[in-house]
């Protein structure tokens, strides 16, 4: 038999238990207070040569990446301060802990990963096989394919035509050129980069073309490797952002800018 | 016991035959693996003598690649390239040199009938500030360093005496990251000069020593991310840099302007080297030579000053011509770059005229016809679809 007080006393354990279960658990999902971690703001280096994802207009800095590192301050609850740099400096500032993270279109590099930290990505820049009839690459046997001399849809196109001799290779001066010879039939399908795509189908609401993933190129936002917990945070935010439909958002109206 | 032991010996043959299978199949797995071995000494052939390419060899891992690598910058018809020679990989620990890379990039160059001008800079852990007291980038040499500097770059002329003539002090010191993301300093970089001059010529008076590899950059005064070059050359000048180089180092970009656009104070292009000559001429040094050790255009569908690859093929020919019909005082146009030992994954790799899988871009023919003398009679690409 149990005593009425060792009953008490026995679920006043469990409930204690569950609780620092809980505790734990809250803490492990959010490895550190995000206010120790960042002190207000989230210090965020840009590179704004980079249209539509970061760029100036006059004194003032537009664009995708910078709506977003926007939207993920406000989920973390802190300000966003904006440093633009070149490509060269951007990893060396997280190593010294000049920023706090880096969102400037950079591709998930496995070379890097043993000092830094990627998020989910946030835009597949690869290339895409559009066509008005969606084309697939097992498909392009004896098809004319288009695509911008020296870009690397050109290199891909090369190592197609190694594996399917019929193909019939169309370099444009222009990515656009590629996409246009789709309307006047000098082509069966164009290989393009994702960007270029989105931006020349949003400008024409009236074309009617399919487009197949044929390679990825994702941007993330880089972190230290020595702040997990941060990016942890950041990739939270993220998370959320893309769950509410909010990235999309900024992705979609980032293509409708006009771009000085 | 013995017959304990002959019989464990008698269970485990089958384990030892197949360990010595698994073993040969390795072997002979690697064995098939490209190798590098020198063969017969090649000479470059070229209508451009000129022609130079920046090679990112020292992070190659795997040697048949540095070879491959050089043997396509001879069959594009460069005769020089600049490559990278970090003080921080050659001598890790103070007095302890690892010259394994450099000896075989050296010694495939050679060759392949290439000349070789080295770039030097990249600092190691013991010679910059410890990490408890501030944390520092690689690029950061304190001035205390600057005898250690001297020495190693000592050490690497003297060992490749017979091999190398040629020199780079540091990588665009005008740049607040290439200056370990400290305030840009021309006097100190002209104090950094001083130091390794002295020393080199000691060891081998006939080194010629460039400076300023000053990168292209319309900084404002004050800016914290550098100095606009032209203002720091002129200020290298008036410390004194002048007795301390034998070659001017120049940096320049094309951006988005053609190569015969105008140079102007306020605009970045091909030609603002002109503007660097100027002051060259100003402080009485124009019977030095310029050798360009970066330039080129760069076909990034993303990056605002990038073009299109069909314009960058163009460009690029052109400028070679403009060098050689226009300036007698530059001796090398070294295009950046030839080929990256992996990817950037950025813009940056758009500047390559070979991918890292070693995937030739068309430029590169461009460039090969051009420097073998052969015409590009055909069209490249298509001409834009119309639509009557």
């Amino acid at each position: 038999m149990v005593s009425p007080s060792h009953h008490r006393l026995i679920i006043a354990s469990v409930v204690l238990i569950i609780a620092v279960i809980l505790v734990v658990s809250l803490n492990l999902q959010s490895p550190s207070d995000i206010n120790e971690l960042l002190q207000g703001e989230l210090r965020v280096a840009v590179d704004a040569s980079l249209p539509p994802f970061a760029y100036y207009v006059g004194e003032e800095l537009k664009g995708i990446e910078i709506e977003l590192a926007r939207a993920v301050a406000a989920q973390l609850g802190v300000k966003v301060v904006f440093t633009n740099m070149s490509f060269d400096s951007l990893y060396d500032a997280l190593l010294i802990n000049r920023v706090d993270a880096v969102i400037a279109a950079l591709v998930i590099s496995p070379h890097r990963t043993a000092d830094f930290r990627y998020t989910r990505p946030y835009f597949d820049n690869g290339l895409v096989l559009v066509s008005e009839t969606g084309l697939t690459p097992e498909r392009l046997q004896h098809a004319t394919l288009s695509f911008e001399f020296g870009s690397d849809a050109h290199s891909f196109a090369s190592r197609w035509k190694i594996y399917t001799p019929g193909l019939v290779k169309r370099p444009y001066e222009s990515p656009r050129y590629a996409l246009d010879a789709l309307g006047t039939e000098e082509a069966d399908a164009a290989l393009i980069d994702n960007l270029t795509y989105q931006q020349y189908i949003s400008e024409r609401a009236d074309t009617v073309l399919e487009a197949i993933s044929v390679s990825h190129v994702p941007f993330a936002i880089a972190v230290s490797r020595e702040r997990d917990p941060l990016a942890h945070h950041i990739n939270k935010a993220l998370n959320e952002l893309v769950d509410t439909g909010i990235l999309e958002g900024i992705v979609n109206n980032g293509f409708k800018q006009t771009i000085p | 016991m013995l017959s304990g032991g002959i019989l464990r010996l008698t269970h485990y043959r089958g384990w030892l035959s197949r360990v010595v299978v698994i073993a040969v199949c390795f072997y002979l797995i690697a064995s098939v693996q490209p190798r590098a071995i020198l063969g017969e000494e090649f000479t470059v052939e070229t209508k451009i003598p000129q022609l130079c390419v920046h090679t990112r060899l020292i992070d190659e891992v795997e040697t048949w690649k540095i070879q491959k690598t050089l043997e396509l910058v001879r069959q594009m018809g460069a005769g020089t390239i600049v490559e990278f020679f970090p003080w921080a990989y050659i001598e890790p620990s103070k007095g302890n040199y690892n010259w394994y890379q450099a000896d075989t990039i050296i010694r495939h160059a050679e060759n392949q009938g290439i000349r070789v001008i080295a770039r030097m800079g990249m600092v190691p852990d013991w010679a910059r500030p410890s990490a408890d007291d501030v944390r520092t980038t690689l690029n950061y040499l304190p001035e205390e360093s600057y005898e250690y500097f001297a020495n190693f770059v000592a050490e690497f002329i003297n060992r490749y005496r017979a091999s190398i003539e040629h020199i780079i002090i540091w990588n665009e010191p005008n740049l607040s990251f290439e200056w370990g993301f400290r305030s840009v300093d021309p006097q100190s970089y002209t104090r950094l000069l001083e130091t390794v001059y002295a020393t080199a010529k000691s060891i081998n008076p006939g080194i010629t020593v460039h400076a300023g590899a000053l990168a292209p950059t319309l900084e404002p005064p004050d800016s914290p991310h550098g100095m606009n070059d032209v203002l720091y050359l002129q200020a290298m000048y008036e410390a004194g840099a002048a007795a301390y180089f034998d070659a001017l180092a120049v940096h320049t970009y094309g951006f988005t302007e053609p190569p015969d656009a105008s140079p102007g104070s306020d605009r970045l292009n091909f030609r603002r080297v002109e503007l660097l000559r100027e002051i060259m001429e100003n402080f009485d040094d124009a019977h030095k030579p310029v050798y360009i050790t970066e330039t080129g255009w760069n076909d990034s569908p993303r990056w605002v000053y990038g073009i299109r690859p069909s314009q960058r093929a163009q460009y690029t020919v052109s400028a070679i011509g403009y060098v050689k019909e226009n300036w007698p005082w530059v001796k090398s146009v070294c295009l950046w770059v030839f080929r990256y030992p992996a990817p950037t994954y950025s813009y940056p790799d758009n500047f390559a005229l070979v991918t890292p899988g070693f995937q030739i871009r068309p430029i590169y023919d461009v460039i090969q016809r051009y420097a073998l003398g052969e015409a590009n009679e055909q069209s490249l690409w298509y001409p834009p679809p119309t639509t009557d």
